[in-house]
């Protein structure tokens, strides 16, 4: 199974990410849900921050491919390369955590490179009755 | 459809609580913000709740830590009420949030800062 949505970069373009996300998640456990759309959520704003250099004229691409085993998610932006952080900002640091859930919430993260950008793959393995047929 | 979150500031027994609904983004971080700095400059307790929103992001997260940071200085905690499992507590979980806020489940426990201390 196959899903696609393409966005325009705007902040509102997250909620919709989200939605599309949620659509594609079914049959995840509720906390496997939430974290998915926790890292997600957590990609799109950083394609819409850092990853869109022209603003709102850029575009973001979510594509959700599921197998029997793994749905994957990519989020495509037009940025520049970027190295993700390694470790985690001092305590007093307010910022910068959004990689980091990342990490915590799926099973896989990439982060890599396609013609237009960056792509940020991320990964969460399927349990029992949440297979794409 | 966009879902738009809902903020306002209501004092209730020697609080000062923002109560938000929704689900706090990117989109709403600049009210946020200007809800958190009127909060944080007030003298009653602030109290920040958030067991109505269904989204939590990084950036919601960086407007609290820059909140609580602003109250060091006056030795006053920055509460945030959550319900228990919810996305809004697993964030401040990974992010280590512990920390910088005081996390609780009601405004009874609030009101008990070593109880809500290791919620």
């Amino acid at each position: 199974m196959l899903r696609v949505v393409d966005l325009r970069a705007t902040p509102a373009a997250i909620a919709e990410a989200r939605a599309f996300v949620r659509e594609a998640s079914w049959g995840l456990s509720d906390q496997d849900r939430m974290d998915l759309l926790l890292a997600a959520g957590e990609a799109t704003t950083n394609a819409v921050r850092h990853g869109s250099p022209r603003g709102e004229r850029c575009r973001i691409l979510l594509i959700c491919r599921r197998t029997e085993e793994w749905l994957t998610l990519t989020i495509h932006d037009s940025g520049v390369p970027f190295e993700p952080p390694t470790s985690l900002p001092s305590p007093d640091e307010p910022g910068g955590r959004g990689v980091h859930v990342m990490r915590c919430c799926v099973d896989e993260v990439a982060f890599g490179r396609w013609e237009m950008g960056n792509v940020v793959t991320l990964r969460k393995r399927l349990g029992d009755g949440a297979t794409g047929k | 459809m966009i879902y738009v979150a809902d903020i306002r500031l209501i004092p209730e027994d020697g609080w000062l609580l923002l109560v938000a609904r929704g689900e706090l983004d990117l989109l709403n971080a600049p009210a946020l913000q200007e809800a958190l700095s009127i909060l944080t400059s007030d003298a009653r307790n602030p109290l920040v709740d958030l067991r109505d929103v269904a989204y939590l992001d990084s950036e919601a997260l960086r407007q609290l830590g820059r909140a609580a940071a602003s109250l060091r200085p006056t030795d006053r905690d920055l509460v945030v009420m959550v319900r228990p499992n919810s996305l809004p507590e697993r964030v401040l979980h990974l992010c280590g949030w512990k920390r910088l806020v005081r996390i609780c489940h009601s405004l009874d426990e609030a009101a008990r800062p070593e109880e809500s201390r290791n919620a």
